[in-house]
């Protein structure tokens, strides 16, 4: 089996890499383009969230801080309202010019106006351009050439008038106007429902052949749709797998990952869906973000819940600050949102490289998922929570899953093991009571008394019925109580009392009447103790044995004292008759006590001051004892 | 009869004491009960037997030891044990009987029948005799015994190497426990029959039996006859 998972994990690797050195490519090819960028898509804005971010169809160069820079129109800007600033003869040269990033928000009615080249109105082929795609968080009314073709909303002077126009816009030019010149858009602009701060959007304009451009528009959502799909079938998986297979709280918090990354990807494609008005682009970029804060914060949990990350308090406390830090470090939501998500998977990778490190179980194919991700991820910051990130997050809910999935196998085959433990006890427990030293022992001397003295024989049958009754209660259970135990002594004391004619007993103190110990534990070292005795020819005094029960810090510990013949003291000196001393009822011992109290109990045993002493010490009592 | 029964538990002890009293009956000269088995050693020390009920369980090698110790003795040893399954390793090692427990009248009196019974009639095969030797018991493999010799109380055991070895049953005992490969050529001699090339009948009644090793022994007279017969 590590075969197979070694080669998981190398392929996985292999895979990991690949990802990283094409997205690399990638980076590099556009960066490459960038310089020159193709006639006939043109645009200038900064890569909030107000822009698609389709950097596929915008050869741009990144610019330190996330600003995406393409050959830029010369915007001018004027505040106030004037019909005659629609005209393409208007002079504008007076008006001043402004990056797109420095529109105002919530600022009365504003005119931009640029000019668009011959060279952006013909495609590759030469044909004239008919479609214009406008994303801006205004309402406008878009001039071509002097003459209105489009609407979005209704721009007014008070912000009680105006109705906000949706986020993306596209427009149809006429096809008189579409024609390979330079042409003159004025835009007549109101934004008095953008809750972002200023001047943190732009102005977005893209130029194309109308029809495909709305086929592209509805396309858009279908990545988002396709990830939301994905992701929503892991949470309800992870959901289900949380509530009726595995409790742990890993589980439900990766459900809740994969819930948080579903939503994500919905309103992303709400977006491209049911265009929806400026105004709500502002509280579902705030969500965006947070849902990433949750999503982090809910797969860092998970990771190191999963692993046993300790102090895992403080560590997520440090992971919120990490992320508060993030949000005061930039004004752009965009990188807010990078900051937030990298934090969270660097503190998650570190949790699971941690546990791969001390060779945790299942700890390395979370760290190879995490990795790909984060890796993915700075190689390609811009992609956060776009399109293809669906992909690269995969790879730790993936990775996650297969965690899982290990995880529930070997406890699986651990209940196994303990099913079959259990069966393999319970014949024992039988098999010492049936075995040929105590049973045809008993039934010789039972023979004898039938002969010589009745009543004792059915005192000795009483006793020997007695102590298989409560065996056959016993047989099936993990854990007695303990006055059951020492009715199993009482009667098997009664067996040996009767068979040596010599009086034994068991004498307990501090006994809690409530607890519960594992079958014939007390009853396996009174017969060891019996074995350990060494039998002196004229002791006709009674052997007494002790027991004494006390709470200790492992939880109970229980003392029991057997008689020793002075003799025997150093050990070796073999007491000839009965079983072997120790071996197989010291062994049942121990595998009952691991069956119950994994890893949580203690047995020493020694002699002291004439008598062998045992010491049994474990955990609480627990029927439900978790697996190691 | 001298008997020792060695037994902890005193009511198998008593069933023990009072069956071979019932069985033996005047022939019981002298019964004691050890309750355990360094008990019975002190007891061996001081007084002969002529018979050991031993309670012995076989599990573990102390067992074993214990059960060496008592073969190699010159009286013969009866196992009473609830280990039936080491029924066989108890008679590799040349005991008497094995009764398992629980055991009745008549099983006791079928195991002490044997100490009276003809000779050569152990149905199990003895594997092993057990030497004494200072300190440490030997165990002498019985398929390399050529003959025994009766030496007052003990026997000397010749080997096929030609090494002798001394035992402490007599020849009586020891042919109780042999298997019945091994016949009676004379009172003083046991003789594993397989061994024999030829019976030669020498000046008056003297016979003599010529081994394959080339030595000769002496063969009793009716003895001769009944061999003679068997041979041919």
């Amino acid at each position: 089996m590590p075969g197979v998972l070694l080669r998981f994990w190398w392929w996985l690797g292999l895979v990991a890499a690949l990802a990283v050195a094409a997205r690399g490519e990638l980076v590099a090819t556009r960066d490459a383009s960038a310089s020159s960028p193709p006639a006939g898509s043109v645009s200038v804005a900064r890569s909030d969230e107000a822009l698609p971010n389709d950097e596929d169809a915008r050869p741009a160069v990144r610019m330190p801080g996330g600003w995406i820079w393409t050959a830029p129109p010369v915007f001018r800007f004027q505040r106030g309202d004037d019909p005659r600033w629609a005209e393409p003869d208007f002079d504008d040269t007076a008006w001043p010019t402004i990056l797109p990033s420095e529109v105002p928000a919530r600022d009365g009615i504003y005119w931009v106006r640029f000019r668009v080249s011959a060279d952006e109105m013909r495609d590759d082929a030469g044909e004239a351009r008919d479609g214009v795609a406008l994303t801006i968080l205004a309402s406008y009314d878009l001039y071509w050439d002097g003459r209105l073709i489009g609407r979005n909303g209704d721009v007014a002077a008070r912000a009680e008038d105006e109705i906000p126009g949706r986020i993306d816009a596209l427009f149809q030019i006429p096809p008189d106007l579409a024609t390979p010149r330079e042409h003159v858009v004025a835009l007549r602009l109101a934004s008095f429902h953008s809750g972002f701060a200023t001047p943190y959007y732009g102005i977005n304009y893209r130029l194309g052949s109308f029809a495909p451009m709305i086929a592209e528009h509805t396309r858009r959502s279908l990545g988002s749709l396709v990830a939301m799909g994905a992701m929503s079938g892991l949470a309800l998986g992870f959901g289900i797998a949380a509530w009726l297979v595995d409790r742990r709280r890993a589980v439900g918090l990766l459900g809740a990952v994969a819930l948080s990354a579903a939503i994500i990807q919905a309103l992303q494609a709400w977006r491209w869906l049911q265009p929806y008005a400026y105004a709500w682009h502002y509280p579902r970029t705030v969500a965006l973000t947070l849902l990433a804060a949750g999503l982090g914060w809910a797969l860092f949990a998970a990771v190191a819940s999963l692993v046993g990350l300790p102090r895992r308090r403080l560590l997520l406390a440090a992971l919120v600050a990490t992320h508060a830090a993030a949000w005061a470090a930039s004004p752009l939501f965009s990188t807010r949102g990078f900051a937030i998500f990298t934090a969270s998977l660097v503190f998650a990778a570190g949790a699971a490289a941690w546990a791969a490190l001390r060779r945790r179980r299942h700890a390395g194919v979370l760290l190879v998922g995490l990795l790909i991700t984060l890796l993915s991820l700075v190689a390609r910051p811009g992609d956060f929570a776009e399109r293809t990130f669906a992909l690269s997050f995969g790879a730790t809910l993936a990775a996650a899953l297969v965690s899982l999935a290990l995880r529930w196998r070997d406890e699986r085959r651990g209940a196994r093991q303990a099913r079959l433990t259990a069966a393999r006890l319970e014949i024992e427990l039988l098999k010492k009571n049936i075995q040929p030293h105590f049973l045809m022992n008993t039934l010789a001397s039972l023979m004898e008394v039938v002969e010589t003295d009745p009543a004792t024989a059915v005192t000795l049958i009483d006793a020997l019925a007695e102590e298989f009754r409560i065996l056959a209660r016993m047989s099936g259970e993990r854990l007695v109580p303990i006055a059951q135990e020492i009715a199993l002594c009482e009667a098997h004391l009664r067996i040996m009392s009767l068979r040596r004619q010599r009086p034994a007993e068991l004498r307990t103190s501090g006994l809690d009447p409530a607890a519960r110990v594992p079958p014939a534990l007390i009853h396996t070292l009174v017969e060891n103790g019996f074995t350990h005795q060494s039998p002196g020819a004229d002791a006709r005094d009674a052997t007494v044995f002790h027991l004494h029960g006390e709470t200790s810090g492992r939880g109970v510990r229980y003392t029991f004292t057997a008689p020793r013949a002075a003799g025997e003291a150093t050990g070796r000196e073999s007491p000839a008759l009965g079983p072997a001393p120790d071996g197989t009822g010291l062994r049942y011992v121990k595998a009952r006590l691991e069956e119950s109290f994994p890893g949580r109990w203690t047995l020493t045993a020694g002699p002291v001051a004439g008598s062998w002493r045992t010491i049994v010490e474990f955990g609480a009592d627990s029927e439900s004892a978790p697996a190691p | 009869m001298r008997i020792l029964i060695v037994e902890d538990e005193s009511l198998i002890a008593q069933r023990l004491e009072r069956l071979t009293r019932r069985i033996l009956g005047e022939r019981v000269d002298a019964l004691h009960v050890a309750a355990s088995f360094a008990a019975a050693r002190s007891r061996l020390d001081e007084h002969a037997v002529d018979l050991v009920l031993l309670d012995l369980n076989l599990d573990g090698t102390d067992g074993l030891a214990l059960l060496r110790l008592a073969v190699a003795g010159s009286f013969h040893t009866i196992v009473v044990s609830a280990n039936v399954d080491r029924a066989i390793d108890a008679f590799a090692h040349g005991v008497l009987d094995f009764v398992p427990k629980p055991f009745t009248e008549a099983r006791l009196a079928q195991a002490l029948a044997r100490l009276t019974a003809t000779a050569g009639l152990a149905p199990f095969a003895t594997q092993f005799l057990a030497v004494r030797k200072t300190g440490r018991i030997e165990l002498i493999r019985v398929e390399d015994v050529l003959y025994a010799r009766g030496a007052g109380a003990y026997s000397e055991l010749v080997l096929v190497n030609g090494r002798t070895e001394l035992h402490d049953k007599s020849l009586e005992r020891l042919q109780a426990v042999l298997p019945p490969v091994f016949e009676r050529l004379h009172k003083s001699y046991l003789v594993r029959m397989s061994a024999i090339r030829a019976l030669h009948a020498g000046e008056g009644s003297h016979y003599e039996a010529e081994l394959r090793t080339g030595e000769r022994l002496p063969v009793g007279r009716q003895r001769f006859k009944e061999l003679k017969a068997q041979l041919r």
